[in-house]
């Protein structure tokens, strides 16, 4: 029983692997044509184990920007995974240094496929799928940056818009969920474009002045459709 | 630059840790104050629209066109068949496309 819920673990976390890796590669290969060296870029993908937020941080380290805009712009952007451990929590019945190390791999499609999970989530459970996404994240980084230089210029550099197609894979299904999220993902993308070319602010400032005023907005100036309303 | 970067990887993997683990290792009140339910629930939204652009427009300095019909081409194919390989697959072509014109 509990050697299979290991193996339930691996065999869901195998879709994982096959959605970071090629993520990953791009990582890699934007870090390294950025000038970062290998083992920055590897301990950077072992320690972090986060999609959206080490693009973001790679962003803003190459634009030269500020040890606390990048921190902060990191945080931000993380923050929601407040909200995902809190409701995983329940579930999780370990001590508290298996419950340290379930959070690292506490990732937004980790999660996802937990939450799924109707019962109470097994140590083991949580460690096979973890693993397999984490073993996903890190060999593609690898990869990325390893073999990434190989590829053809053209699709060398259609491989860096990966990051931006991911995230608009991910916003896609939140609009169909709640129209009011396009409205919220547009004013964002509206405000951070105005600062950028317009005010000429910072993008890691830029970033956190679109995102903390676009979630305001949406929060409390925009209705939720009724169905939605009442999910939440 | 070396320092810096150590500096940077560490604070970010801090900044992306503690999020996770608060709530798994000193509990976080699962029922949340409305506010702040609703404020955390449109920030991811938000953060992605927000990371979209104008970043993509950024990355593709010689023809921003690449980069939007990227993120066209994998909205599309998200919303008509969902997943995120497929959608990402077809971005990555359609950016190829548009840049060997």
């Amino acid at each position: 029983m509990l050697q299979s819920s290991f193996r339930q673990g691996l065999l869901q976390g195998v879709p994982i692997f096959i959605g970071y890796f090629p993520a990953a590669v791009a990582f890699g290969l934007l870090a390294r044509n950025g000038g970062l060296d290998f083992f920055a870029v590897l301990l950077f993908s072992m320690t972090n184990f986060a999609g959206a937020s080490q693009f973001l941080a790679l962003n803003l380290i190459l634009s030269g920007a500020a040890l606390y805009e990048i921190i902060t712009g990191v945080l931000l952007v993380n923050l929601r995974y407040l909200l995902m451990s809190a409701s995983l929590r329940p579930k999780l019945r370990c001590g508290f240094l298996l419950r340290g190390l379930a959070a690292f791999g506490n990732t937004d499609e980790v999660f996802a496929v937990a939450s799924l999970r109707g019962s109470y989530l097994e140590p083991r459970y949580m460690a096979g799928i973890e693993a397999v996404a984490y073993a996903g994240w890190v060999s593609g980084t690898v990869t990325g940056y390893l073999f990434g230089a190989v590829l053809p210029g053209p699709i060398q550099a259609a491989v860096g818009g990966t990051l931006y197609a991911l995230f608009a894979a991910l916003l896609v299904p939140e609009v169909k969920r709640e129209g009011r999220n396009l409205v919220v993902a547009g004013l964002a993308a509206a405000i951070n474009c105005i600062m950028v070319y317009g005010v000429g602010l910072s993008i890691g400032w830029s970033f956190v002045v679109a995102l903390i005023a676009a979630a305001l907005f949406g929060a409390f100036y925009i209705p939720a459709s009724p169905e939605y309303r009442e999910a939440v | 630059m070396r320092d810096n970067i150590l500096l940077i990887i560490a604070g970010a993997a801090l900044a992306t840790y503690l999020p996770r683990a608060i709530p798994f290792l000193v509990g976080f009140p699962e029922k949340i104050p409305g506010f702040l339910r609703r404020l955390l629930s449109v920030m991811p939204v938000a953060a992605l629209g927000a990371l979209i652009f104008p970043a993509v427009l950024l990355s593709f300095p010689e023809r921003p066109a690449a980069g939007i019909a990227g993120v066209a081409a994998a909205a599309l194919v998200a919303w008509l068949r969902g997943g995120l390989i497929i959608p990402v697959l077809s971005s990555i072509l359609s950016a190829y496309v548009i840049l060997s014109i």
